[in-house]
């Protein structure tokens, strides 16, 4: 008889506990912002478009004082959940949608909300209140490409993916383009880490590829990307090598990783010298900025159902310059890496060679291909 | 210096590549042993090299120096093992349910970690990495000088260590008893010697070991600690224990075979540039080979009293 | 109160017609409050370290858990989603580990499974009905195979389950993401996907847009792997041949063909979970479209007690803490990392049942001696109480102590902040020990108590007042507890406790 008071004491206890949680808790959550950010998977820290789509937010929050939430999921089933929550709480002015694998989802959801404004990057979504931002990777990894062909001393240059995927395949393609370009018949080698976070992989690949006489590599695999540029590091301060070796960054200005003072961060003011060539600027933050600046102007409404295209023209794309980066007209909002003295002097003939390029392909007078186009 | 013919360079490099893949795994698998080999089933290893290599940063950052961020990384294998052998051994809990937990709280606890040291997401910051050992006069030998012209010290301490297990396990008391706590605890115990410190001994050693593989992989090999950044090799290192029929020396060679297998998949690609549509499959290819070496080679028998939580006998 | 009186009288024949009783009697079972009790005690427990773990690393506690909650309660469809493949795996590591075999790999079945799916789903053409059951059990036969070949890997020549499952599994994600970059690819889009399933192989969602039919797949999976395991030949044999593989073969099964078997059927399982992904969420395979499946499914299963129906509720209960950790992220910010650290630390409290005992044991103890002894026995209690908050503190200011090392003082810093983790330790060693009334205990709290002053020392160098007050209290009152027990009552009967 007492145990069954005790239960009935417990049950009560129970429903009344969860009654208060689902009916009272909500009011105890914080007001929400008006802009909602969700991040692909494998979160921040990936020093490529989750990074880069949470210093856009940041910097919108810095400049524009627009604060937001955000969401890491680490599942391809969880993206749709976290959608509908945010387009059902109704208080978002935009929701922004981070990487590419989010489409399906949204395509779903927005589908279901139609008046609430999304914004995604990196692939394309047909509904009237999607805003899609694309890129153009190849073309900004021609330059690269190019450069690299006119700097290789050996006559090989190499390339490290994070992944056999569509993606990197633009990367890639563009590259090996662009190196070809400047450098017609000049030996290529293409690999994949299979791994985004696998800092071993990347150096062994490094390692392997400088061994077997490649003198820059170019990487696009996220932090086990990072690991190539330690194996040039090793090679360079064991002075294992008689050539120059060189590495090229993605996404955002990386040349200062191969500064000594590479441990300082990002922010740092680094010197000369560097084995960091260039970088090929992706600049999915400006995306994310610009969607919430044309939010906070009332212009996003009109224009969502549209696709925007980041390419060299309109400097969704570049390379960076000997430490700089060049003045786009994009809005003005990345950190920008200036140091004090450049960190490279590459000679004028040079950067006009690329700089050219740059013109043809925005010209049309070239154009670069986006898939694996060899073999 | 790279004069020599460049595929004499790549083989020179795939031994190198072979060490350095190997020297976790071969840590890890040792440490792996002496705890299955004490009767206790370690698959937490994985949790306990994410926390040894995460350790190993976060100890580099505050003291300044990787030597004591090594041992710091030790230290906190072993006591992450600690937590793993009090479950086992002292609650006589399931050896599987604590391991899997131990996996769990190590992915999380150094993610969340990167916050607490510093209030990053998902990448440390640089630090200093241990030194490596170059050899000057091999330095510029075409091929060695590659292969081992310049290694981290603690590919070094891998030999020593895979020499010392194996004197300890076979030729000191305290081998056997920890060869007796796993096999045949109740003469161990009737000898007078307890089984449960004898098994506790051997938890926190794999621990240790375990922290110093990921250790290497963190401030030996790289220089960061990067979430998740041991991407299985835990797991890995399990399977070259098994591979190596749980002795120390099979654990050594297993390792390399891993590690050379793992060195292959690179090397394929560069000399056959048309593969590079087959990169995933040819990735398989050193799982493949490890399954049919397993396979050809012999049965796996692991210690008889693995998994069995000893009771003492009471007399009433 | 009729109904008690006579539930009094007949209890026996009451139990088979009244499901409360049962239920009634199940609870007053000892041993099912036992592990009632230490279950809910591993879920406080757990919570209680990661509490400590966001204070660290600066959260909101109460709005984490009670957002974590609220979406654990109000999102059920999502909950019983997420824990849809679990379900699978779980029954398929569970079914292996009652033959003794240590199934590593579901990860890779649960991909051969999705992908066959996708294939017939989207190349073959059937009838609604026979197309999904089609496209299920390609899938699922194609797990099957994937499991059987280890299994006979291990019974025909001795390879370990534990290597061969592993390799496949990483073998099984590899080949998949070929397939899909290249021979499967939909060459009409970029993405490298597999094209979209037709709708006849769609299965029906039963509640909103996530829960489908691979819930109800998956209790009836539950309901079979309970019924094969206890109620067939088959999963008698294959229970003998887990306990003693030489006894079973003297009593005339054949192991080999039972190890096969439990493999293939396991794999056939966890191909079944890839399958109903599919073809009831998913509708079409892309690389990378589920991550850790398989070792959540080790995970489900060891918490379940390889238990058809353990593994039922350790899969509802790691899909809430999925769906209310997304909550927990979306609202109060924190990580999923989190439930990570939460789902760790209850599987290592699970393991550790006899935990329980000791610690109830240690309770027993301190009430009869407060009973006999009150004064002596608070005081005591009092210093336990200390080292553990010492333990607590320590650990909180560890971990907001980053932010005095960023303001420029990064060698005191490091010094206070490695003191601080020792003094954690100690404190929490310190802690076990006098529960176990060793006077150990009591030097140890000591010693923490002058490491506090010196972390105070440090902290007035750096310039920090709070953590120079918080020491110095803690330092003191540590301090006065040790004199306390140490000279007002010395009589205190520090090792008698000692029973281990």
């Amino acid at each position: 008889m007492e145990q069954r008071t005790t239960a009935i004491i417990l049950i009560v206890i129970i429903v009344v506990g969860v009654g208060a949680v689902v009916f009272l808790g909500p009011s105890l959550f914080p007001a929400p912002p008006r802009v909602a950010l969700i991040l692909g998977t494998g979160g921040r820290g990936d020093l490529s478009f989750n990074d880069a789509s949470y210093a856009g937010a940041m910097n919108a929050r810095n400049e524009l004082g627009w604060n937001f939430d955000v969401a890491e999921p680490d599942q391809i089933a969880e993206f749709e959940g976290l959608l509908r929550d945010y387009a059902a709480a109704g208080t978002y002015d935009v929701i922004i949608s981070g990487s590419f694998d989010q489409a399906d989802a949204l395509a779903l959801v927005a589908a279901d909300f139609p008046n609430q404004t999304f914004a995604i990057v990196d692939n394309v979504v047909v509904a009237p209140n999607v805003r899609s931002c694309v890129f153009t990777e190849n073309e900004g990894s021609a330059l690269v490409g190019a450069l690299a062909g006119l700097m290789t001393q050996t006559g090989h240059v190499g390339f490290v993916g994070g992944e056999d995927m569509w993606l990197i395949h633009r990367f890639a393609a563009g590259y090996v383009w662009g190196a070809n370009y400047t450098n017609p018949g000049v030996n290529f080698t293409v690999q994949y880490t299979g791994s985004w976070i696998d800092t071993a992989i990347g150096q062994n690949l490094g390692d392997a590829m400088f061994t077997a006489g490649a003198d820059i590599i170019y990487t696009a695999a996220g932090r086990s990307g990072l690991g190539a540029w330690t194996s040039a590091r090793n090679r360079i301060t064991g002075a294992t090598n008689t050539t120059p070796l060189w590495m090229i960054g993605v996404d955002s200005p990386m040349m200062w990783y191969g500064c000594d003072t590479y441990d300082q961060g990002p922010g740092y003011a680094h010197t000369a010298p560097t084995f960091g060539l260039t970088s090929m600027l992706k600049r999915v933050d400006s995306a994310v900025f610009e969607v919430i600046e044309d939010v906070m102007n009332g212009d996003l409404d009109s224009t969502t159902g549209s696709i925007f295209a980041y390419n060299l023209e309109n400097g969704g794309h570049d390379w960076e310059i000997n430490g700089y980066i060049p003045y786009s007209n994009v809005t003005d909002v990345y950190t920008l890496t200036e140091y004090d003295s450049p960190l490279l002097t590459l000679s004028q003939s040079i950067v006009d060679t690329i700089q050219d390029l740059k013109a043809d392909i925005i010209a049309g007078t070239v154009t670069v291909p986006d898939t694996i186009y060899w073999t | 210096m790279q004069t020599g013919d460049p595929m004499l360079e790549l083989m020179g490099w795939l031994l190198k590549a072979t060490l350095q893949m190997a020297t976790p795994l071969v840590l890890t698998a040792l440490g792996g042993m002496f705890s299955e080999r004490t009767g206790v089933v370690n698959i937490g290893l994985e949790g306990m090299m994410l926390v040894g290599a995460f350790s190993a940063v976060a100890g580099t950052y505050y003291v300044g120096s990787p030597w004591l961020g090594l041992i710091i990384a030790v230290i906190a294998g072993g006591a992450l093992a600690g937590a793993h052998a009090i479950v086992c051994v002292k609650f006589k809990g399931n050896h599987i349910v604590s391991g899997t937990g131990i996996i769990l709280f190590g992915l999380g606890s150094t993610t969340l970690g990167l916050q607490v040291v510093w209030g990053k997401q998902g990448l440390s910051d640089s630090v200093e990495r241990i030194p490596e050992v170059v050899i000057p006069q091999l330095r510029d030998v075409p091929m060695l000088g590659t292969a081992f012209g310049s290694l981290s010290p603690i590919i070094y301490f891998m030999f020593i260590i895979t020499a010392l297990s194996w004197y300890v396990l076979y030729r000191t008391p305290f081998g056997l008893r920890m060869r007796a706590a796993g096999e045949d605890p109740s003469t161990l115990d009737a000898a007078g010697v307890s089984v449960e410190w004898t098994r506790i001994v051997g938890v926190v050693l794999s621990g240790a070991l375990a922290g110093l593989g990921g250790a290497y992989l963190s401030i030996g090999f790289e220089n960061a600690f990067g979430k998740g950044m041991t991407a299985g090799k835990g797991f890995i290192a399990l399977a070259a224990l098994i591979f190596g029929n749980w002795t120390p020396i099979g654990c050594f060679l297993a390792g390399l075979f891993f590690g050379f297998v793992t060195g292959l998949q690179f090397i394929f690609p560069i000399l056959i540039p048309e593969l590079v549509t087959l990169t995933n499959l040819v990735k398989i290819l050193p799982y493949a080979l490890v399954i049919v070496a397993l396979a050809g080679i012999r049965r796996s028998i692991p210690p008889k009293g693995i998994a069995v939580p000893y009771e003492k006998e009471v007399r009433v | 109160m009729s109904e008690q009186s006579r539930e009094g009288r007949h209890e026996n024949e009451k139990a088979r017609f009244n499901p409360i009783n049962n239920i009634m009697r199940m609870v007053s079972d000892p041993s099912f409050q036992k592990t009632a009790i230490w279950s809910t005690g591993s879920i406080i427990l757990a919570l209680v370290v990661v509490s400590v773990l966001m204070m660290m690393t600066g959260y909101n506690v109460g709005l984490a858990f009670l957002t974590l909650l609220w979406g654990a309660i109000t999102q059920f469809d999502r909950v019983l989603f997420f824990a849809t493949p679990l379900i699978f795996t779980g029954l398929s590591v569970a079914l292996a580990f009652k033959c003794g075999l240590f199934n590593i790999g579901p990860e890779g079945q649960v991909y051969m499974g999705a992908i066959g799916a996708a294939i017939v789903g989207y190349l073959v053409s059937l009838p609604i009905v026979l197309h999904q059951f089609t496209a299920l059990l390609f899938g699922t036969f194609l797990g099957f195979l994937y499991g059987l070949l280890p299994g006979i890997l291990k019974a025909y020549r001795g390879t370990h389950e534990v290597v061969t499952t592993m390799m496949m599994s990483y073998s099984a994600i590899l080949f998949t993401a070929w397939l899909v970059t290249y021979p499967l690819k939909d060459t009409t889009q970029a993405l490298d996907r597999t094209p979209p399933i037709l709708v006849t192989a769609e299965l029906p969602k039963l509640i909103g847009s996530f829960l489908n039919f691979s819930l109800i797949l998956a209790i009836l999976a539950v309901i079979a792997v309970d019924y094969l395991i206890n109620k067939t030949v088959l999963g008698y044999e294959m229970r003998a041949v887990g306990q003693n593989p030489d006894a079973a073969e003297t009593a005339g099964i054949n192991p080999k063909k039972n190890i096969a078997l439990a493999l293939g059927i396991a794999g056939a399982l966890a191909g079944m979970g890839g399958s109903g992904e599919i073809l009831g969420y998913h509708h079409l395979f892309q690389d990378n479209w589920s991550v850790g499946l398989g070792w959540d499914g080790i995970t489900v299963a060891v918490l379940g007690n390889n238990n058809p129906w353990g593994v039922l509720a350790a899969a509802i209960f790691f899909g809430a803490l999925r769906a209310g950790g997304l909550q927990m992220q979306r609202i109060a910010g924190v990580p999923l990392e989190m439930v990570r650290v939460i789902q760790g630390l209850i599987v290592l409290f699970v393991a550790a049942p006899r935990a329980i005992d000791w610690l109830s044991k240690r309770g027993v103890d301190y009430a009869t001696w407060l009973k006999t002894d009150r004064v002596p026995a608070s005081v005591h209690l009092a210093t336990s109480f200390m080292a553990g908050a010492s333990a607590i503190v320590c650990l909180s200011v560890f971990g907001s102590y980053s932010a005095m090392i960023e303001a420029g003082i990064p060698g005191v810093g490091g010094i206070v902040a490695l003191l601080l983790f020792l003094t954690s330790l100690v404190s929490i060693y310190a802690l076990i020990e006098l529960l176990m009334r060793k006077p150990r205990g009591l030097r140890l709290v000591a010693f923490a108590a002058i490491v506090w002053l010196l972390v105070a020392a440090l902290g007035y160098i750096a310039g920090s007042m709070l953590i120079v007050w918080q020491s110095l209290v803690i330092g003191m009152v540590s301090f006065l507890l040790v004199v306390l027990v140490e000279r007002v009552f010395p009589e205190t009967p520090l090792d008698l406790g000692g029973d281990n």
